[in-house]
């Protein structure tokens, strides 16, 4: 039997879905993403902590759940709502159905939506909090939806430690500032022979630098960077003293630590198809983006009194949104999309190079 | 990098007549082409054969030559027109090969033409199967198993070496001919012998068979800065084995997870780098084991192809428009996304909604051949369709084939009643109905593993359309029913229809589902709560489209359907488009001012017309398909433009028509109607032999024999009791007996009426005598044969119909000419099949002003106001019609009632010969390659009327080779010819005087009785080696004329904007 759910807003915006099961309500910002693959690393994601994910794909799940794809070891977001999920998946490497794991880790999820009139809605309006439930919890989705805490404005940094697979450190170590960070991330390291260290958000720039690490990580992760006071201020202690690299959220981080402004972005770039100019590419990359806040554009070289010359390396095709910084005097840039992919494309990949050129380069001067 | 400056003008290169393979979306993707690069500024020249093409519209490109698509008349127009460049990639597999030829034999170089798009290198690589493999692995690409051979004894070596089945390939064909699966040594010998015959350069690929695999492809648009873009996925629903082109696939790729897409993704644009594409649009072609994931790469085509017109309506990204502007040096990041206009054109579209495509088929246009699909594409046409499941998709693609099916739970009884043996049999057989013989099985509640493993179907879909057979329309809300890919045809009660049409909802094909604001209005239903598109207040006009193309019912009826759009946007009128073809330019979301893309069936249609409210709508111009919507649109309160139903019903109903024509004084064919076997043998008795017999239910010249005599008449009632594709049997209904008048000449007259004037269009001579189908037939602009008085009786009679009728619109009426004497075979108050050729040699816009009468406009006021109608031609033209005979090798080639053609070419020049000449050339028959001799072979009550025939050729120096009979017939009367034995005796017989090429023209009347008879054989050699083969009197004369202009032809060459 076919269960009506409710997604609303404080305004009293409402959209309506189906289910076969009952939905308790769940609160979070409602977002969509545009990806037609990979709805296992976007579930996994942990920078998708207390959202609530419209996939705009028609169907999620066809080819089902492989733990191979994880980006970190559960699914991570508050809800999913979609057109049409899949029940009954296919493919060679499937270990069970999307909405199976989603029901393991009680995450509520719900088809049947108008999902167009969903992107639209949030596309004039930006993103904002919304409550998922069936019909009969209506009363209780507005009272939960007045108490829920938004992450955004939350200063708890999170941890999503991930797996580390490999102990080949041929190439010495890298830390990574785990801020929640994806598995993929770690991947590629580990696939160029480093050794990854994880570091928790609260650990103090001392004790960074008696890592003996080749270069650090600030990854991606969940929420309003403005809140990471203490991250940032590690970060600018950092900053110049070895080569350093940040993924997205992380790419905020240093952009705040060296004096630039981070804003909200009116709906975020959540897909896998955004074209980005890379100075000294003349192609443009396919990049996979998840974030709905992003660092000021700047226009030519900014200067810094300690860290030197500041600049914009790449931008949005879209929209113009700064993409990246970098402060190659001082061995640090920065990049807002996902270089790593997973999922995506792999034109970003790339983007690591500098990051390993940095660090060869900072290890033959030491 | 922006557009190349040292470049003025650029030859394009068109596909030529539409064949299995390469239909009408080259003349979408030339149009966009060519559009695109005279806006540049360029001076675009265009070659193309086919006059039903939007692309030879006069206004479009620069100079355009409609001429044969062939090495010598290419070479002549590049010595004319001094082009900068050519771009070679947006004609199909025919320009690109021409290209090749152009560059091997130093055309290009001696007057220094710059190859664009693809240089020739990269694609001799893209093209050679080998040089493509060992490029590929050279890089990592894992390709197929494969052995290339060029000889039978290399070949059986090979495949000692390798494991059965497995798969032969030529070298540059088009569309998989001569491809094939061998699953022992016996059919190796026999299939490789065919596939060498296939390949022009006698290669062919022997490899590891893949059969049973799934089936992907993915649309790469490249630029000269390297950046690389995947346009769309395609996955096939139909397994590896059977041609891409003949499978049901969907888009987006719906089974592979992202980290298997993205090495796809890789290894596509690493092909492309690799072989090296400079830029523009490729496919690339992937099999994936579903065991685990292993990769082949199958094969890459340099160029926009079928899958790209398919990709670019899936996705709204224009393929062609863009490959054209990246062959002139422009990068993605310039080009500004064309639907959101506000975008860059350097990123992936995503989708909101799945697409479905469906191939339209016409088996039973030819008896001889099983329906069994393969490596080989047989299919005519195809449909697509856009909801938000793959199942709710899947319904409305059997809703637009137009084959009478309502959707995936209307099935045919003939499978409702299959035993289980049969029903497998008929799942694990890949023939056009499998898809009703799934959803049987489904429906039976087979598992959903059995179903796969027998057809091979990625589960996937299967378990998606199982969840709409387990649901019940009592339990299950409406908005979900849909989804699941119910229709109202499925539901009992009104209440439930309504509440099911309630949910229907428009939405945006925009690129990027919804996250960016898109300002065109294409649109596709389903289920939903908000309408991405409001209707206007403006003044608007809908056209109903054509539907999939099929024999019958093709391009031309698009090339209709555009200018009636160009025509109400020219005269302020919104104009609003409703197809469900990919391959169309009337389906290009920037031809009309919106575009629906649905199934032309009723609920569809009328769900359009009630949310627009249009002022008026357009039947006349899609062919039959909204002819028969007529009445439901009438009766729901709409108005059908310019003709009414009364005009249809009087044309179209026998009894009224012959009225009509009785009043009139025109005269008619003798007929009857029999509903049963004596009335029939009556009715036959009453008219006298010949006559035509025809079910009366059956479009399209289905089941429609000329008889003779008893005997046949006996044989036609066995035809009878046989069934149609949809398993009803023939004669269901009445039978309709027509007179059939031998000897005459077929006229067929296009013309407008605004209800009190009429302008005559055009008047065309059919070359073949009657009974050979118009669509079939040559036909020659102006008549040639007849005279001044009867041509003008012809205007009278027609003038006098079309008044008395009080036709609004376009008519079409075909007359037969006997002894002098007049008859009207039939009428048809819509656009015809002849009238794009007709306005393009006229240069008259007749669909154009057609569209204006139409909505009351009157001829004189569009006289004064407009163009339309000022053109005036001197030449004469000749259109000839193109079969798709090497799909269907089992076929005799020989014409009749029945339509077979696929599409046209036309030949124009300053005489008659030249135009014959050129249409001959087009169609593949080059007059002059081959040595000076004609073939006689004739049935013996046909021997008297060719005696003085064989002399003319005589006297011209023709070397005379005979069948015994004919040969000892004409030596009677003093014509002496070289007698060849029959097919299986020694050299010389009627089949090597073929081969060696010692002759011109096989004149052969050809019997009905035996099939693979001498004659047969002989029809289907020269069809296959370029030979023309004529049947009549008339013919034979008008190849002398051909004949005698064939080295003048190449100095008759104009382009159409400069005749006036």
């Amino acid at each position: 039997m076919y269960k009506k759910t409710l997604l609303v807003n404080e305004l009293g915006n409402e959209f309506y879905g189906w289910s076969e099961n009952e939905l308790l309500p769940t609160t979070g910002e409602l977002i969509f993403n545009t990806a037609m693959f990979g709805f296992v690393e976007i579930l996994s994601d942990p920078s998708y902590i207390n959202q609530i994910v419209s996939f705009t794909s028609a169907h999620v799940g066809n080819y089902g759940i492989s733990s191979e794809d994880f980006e970190s070891s559960s699914p991570k977001i508050a809800a999913a709502i979609g057109n049409s999920f899949t029940t009954t998946p296919s493919s060679w490497r499937n270990e069970k159905s999307i909405t199976n794991w989603l029901k393991e880790y009680e995450i509520p999820y719900s088809g049947g939506f108008d999902v167009r009139a969903i992107t639209k809605h949030i596309r004039v309006n930006g993103s904002q909090m919304f409550a998922l439930g069936t019909e009969n919890y209506r009363d209780e989705l507005i009272n939960k939806l007045k108490l829920a805490k938004n992450i955004i404005g939350d200063d708890s940094a999170l941890t999503a430690g991930m797996l580390i697979n490999k102990t080949n450190n041929t190439q010495g170590k890298v830390g990574i500032i785990d801020l929640g960070a994806k598995q993929s991330i770690v991947n590629v390291l580990e696939n160029r022979n480093f050794q990854v260290v994880v570091i928790k958000p609260q650990a103090s720039s001392q004790e960074i630098k008696n890592m003996n690490l080749k270069g650090l990580l600030i990854s991606n992760g969940p929420g309003d960077p403005r809140s990471l006071i203490g991250v940032i201020n590690t970060v600018k202690e950092l900053i110049g003293s070895l080569p350093i690299f940040g993924i997205c959220l992380g790419h905020q981080i240093l952009g705040l630590a060296c004096g630039l402004k981070v804003e909200k972005l009116d709906f975020g770039h959540h897909g896998s198809n955004h074209p980005v100019k890379i100075q000294g590419i003349n192609k443009a990359l396919i990049t996979s983006q998840n974030h709905g806040f992003a660092v000021q554009k700047i226009s030519g070289k900014v200067e810094h009194n300690s860290y030197g010359q500041i600049e914009s390396y790449a931008t949005n095709l879209n929209d113009g949104s700064n993409e990246g910084i970098s402060i190659w005097d001082s061995m640090a840039y920065s990049v807002q999309f996902h270089p790593e992919s997973g999922p995506g494309t792999s034109d970003g990949l790339q983007i690591f190079d500098p990051f390993i050129e940095l660090m060869e380069n900072y290890y033959a001067k030491k | 990098m922006p557009k190349n400056k040292d470049i003025k003008s650029i030859l394009i290169i068109g596909s030529g007549p539409i064949v299995i393979g390469q239909a009408c979306e080259f003349d979408y993707s030339g149009s966009q082409a060519v559009k695109v690069l005279k806006n540049e500024g360029y001076k675009v020249i265009l070659v193309n054969s086919n006059p039903a093409t939007i692309m030879t519209d006069p206004e479009l490109a620069d100079a355009t030559y409609i001429e044969p698509l062939t090495f010598d008349f290419l070479k002549k127009i590049i010595e004319i027109e001094k082009p900068d460049a050519l771009l070679p990639t947006l004609g199909g597999q025919t320009a690109l090969n021409l290209a090749i030829q152009l560059h091997e034999k130093k055309v290009l170089e001696k007057n220094n033409v710059l190859m664009l798009g693809a240089s020739a290198e990269s694609i001799e690589i893209a093209e050679n199967r080998w040089k493509f493999k060992e490029s590929m692995e050279k890089v990592g690409i894992k390709t197929l198993n494969a052995n290339y051979v060029r000889t039978l004894v290399e070949g059986i070596e090979v495949a000692l070496k390798m494991e059965y089945p497995l798969m032969l390939r030529p070298s540059f064909i088009l569309g998989g001919g001569g491809t094939g699966i061998v699953k022992d040594e016996t059919e190796l010998i026999h299939k490789l012998k065919e596939a060498f015959k296939a390949s022009p350069t006698q290669e062919v690929l022997i490899e590891e068979s893949v059969y049973g695999w799934k089936e992907y492809e993915l649309e790469v648009m490249r630029d000269s800065d390297g950046n690389g873009v995947i346009v769309c996925g395609i996955e096939n629903f139909d397994p590896m084995g059977i041609h891409t082109g003949d499978s049901i696939t969907v888009a987006p790729i719906q089974t592979l997870s992202d980290k298997e897409y993205q090495s796809m993704r890789d290894e596509a644009l690493l092909c492309l780098d690799t072989i090296g594409i400079a830029t523009g649009g490729s496919n690339v072609q992937f099999a994936v084991n579903p065991k685990n994931g292993d990769r082949r790469i199958i094969e890459m085509n340099p160029r926009v192809s079928r899958s790209s017109a398919l990709a670019s309506k899936a996705t709204g990204f224009p393929i062609a428009k863009f490959a054209a502007l990246l062959a002139v040096g422009y990068s993605l990041t310039e080009l500004k996304n064309d639907i959101t206009q506000s975008t860059p054109a350097s990123f992936e579209p995503v989708q909101d909604y799945v697409v479905v495509k469906i191939p339209r088929f016409d088996f039973p246009k030819f008896p001889s051949t099983d329906d069994i699909l393969g490596t080989s594409m047989q299919s005519i046409g195809e449909v697509m369709s856009i909801a938000s499941t793959f199942t709710e998709s899947l319904t409305k693609a059997i809703r637009s084939l137009e084959i009478g099916k309502t959707g995936i739970r209307n099935i045919d009884n003939r499978f409702i009643n299959l035993s289980k043996i049969h029903l497998e049999e008929e799942i694990k057989t890949p023939r056009p109905r499998r898809i009703f013989a799934i959803l049987e099985a489904i429906r039976r509640n087979w598992s959903i593993e059995h179903i796969s493993n027998l057809s091979y179907v990625d589960p996937w879909f299967l378990h998606e359309i199982e969840k709409s057979f387990n649901v019940t329309p009592e339990t299950t809300p409406s908005s979900i029913l849909k989804m699941l890919g119910w229709t109202e045809d499925d539901l009992e009660t009104k209440e439930q229809k309504l509440e099911l049409e309630a949910n229907r909802v428009y939405k945006l094909v925009d690129t990027c589902s919804a996250e960016f604001n898109s300002k065109t209005p294409y649109l596709y239903s389903t289920s939903g709560v908000e309408n991405d598109d409001n209707a206007t207040e403006n003044k608007k006009v809908v056209i109903i489209g054509s539907g999939p193309n099929r024999i019958g019912q093709g391009i031309e009826f698009d090339y209709c359907c555009v200018h009636g759009v160009e025509s109400l946007k020219e005269n302020n009128y919104e104009a609003i488009m409703i197809n469900s073809n990919p391959e169309t330019v009337s389906t290009d979301y920037d031809t009309a001012n919106k575009l629906y893309f649905e199934p032309l069936s009723w609920n569809e249609v009328k769900a359009v017309l009630d949310k627009e409210k249009p002022n008026s709508v357009i039947i006349q111009l899609g062919g039959q398909t909204p002819l028969k919507l007529a009445r439901n649109i009438v009766k729901a309160g709409y108005t059908i433009a310019g003709s009414t139903l009364e005009v249809i019903e009087s044309t179209e109903d026998r009894d009224l028509f012959q009225k009509l024509c009785n009043t009139l004084n025109i005269n008619q064919p003798q007929s009857e109607i029999a509903t049963s076997a004596d009335a029939l043998s009556k009715a036959v008795q009453n008219i006298g032999y010949p006559v035509l017999l025809r079910p009366s239910y059956v479009l399209g010249g289905r089941a429609m024999r000329v008889v003779q005599n008893d005997r046949e008449l006996n044989n036609y009632l066995k035809v009878l009791s046989t069934t149609d594709d949809d398993g009803n049997p023939f004669n269901l209904g009445p039978i309709l007996v027509d007179e059939y008048l031998t000897d005459t000449v077929e006229i067929d007259v296009d013309l407008i009426s605004d209800g009190t004037e009429v302008f005559i269009a055009g008047i065309l001579e059919h070359l073949e005598l009657a009974g050979v189908h118009s669509g079939d037939s040559t036909a020659v602009l102006p008549p040639f044969s007849i005279s001044d008085s009867l041509v003008e009786e012809i205007k009278e009679k027609s003038t006098k119909l079309a008044i008395s009728l009080k036709v609004k619109g376009l008519l079409n009426i075909q007359f037969a000419i006997k002894a002098g004497v007049i008859y009207i075979l039939e009428a048809n108050p819509r656009a015809s099949r002849t009238m794009p050729f007709v306005a393009k040699v006229t240069s008259n816009q007749i669909i154009k002003a057609g569209t204006l009468t139409m909505l009351g406009h009157s001829i004189k006021k569009i006289k004064e106001n407009t163009n339309y109608l000022s053109g005036k031609t001197k030449k004469i033209a000749i259109k000839k019609a193109i079969f798709p005979w090497s799909r269907f090798p089992a076929e005799d080639t020989m014409l009749g009632p029945e339509m077979k053609a696929t599409g046209e070419v036309l030949g124009i020049g300053k005489t008659f010969g030249t135009a014959l000449n050129k249409a001959y050339a087009a169609s593949g028959v080059e007059i002059g390659k081959k040595q000076k001799g004609v073939f006689i072979t004739l049935s013996d009550d046909q021997k008297q009327y060719f005696v003085e025939t064989a002399r003319q050729f005589e006297k011209l120096g023709f070397k005379i080779y005979t069948t015994e009979g004919t040969g000892r017939y004409l030596n009677s009367f003093g014509i002496s010819s070289t007698i060849v034995e029959r097919a299986n005796k020694e050299k010389p017989t009627s089949l090597t005087i073929i081969e060696d090429e010692l002759i011109s023209l096989v004149i052969n009347t050809p019997t009905y009785a035996n099939e693979y008879s001498d004659g047969w054989k002989i029809r289907r050699l020269s069809h296959s080696t370029g030979v023309a083969v004529v049947a009549s009197v008339r013919e034979a004369e008008a190849f002398i004329f051909a004949f005698t202009e064939k080295e003048s032809v190449l100095n008759d060459l104009e382009a159409i904007q400069n005749v006036s």
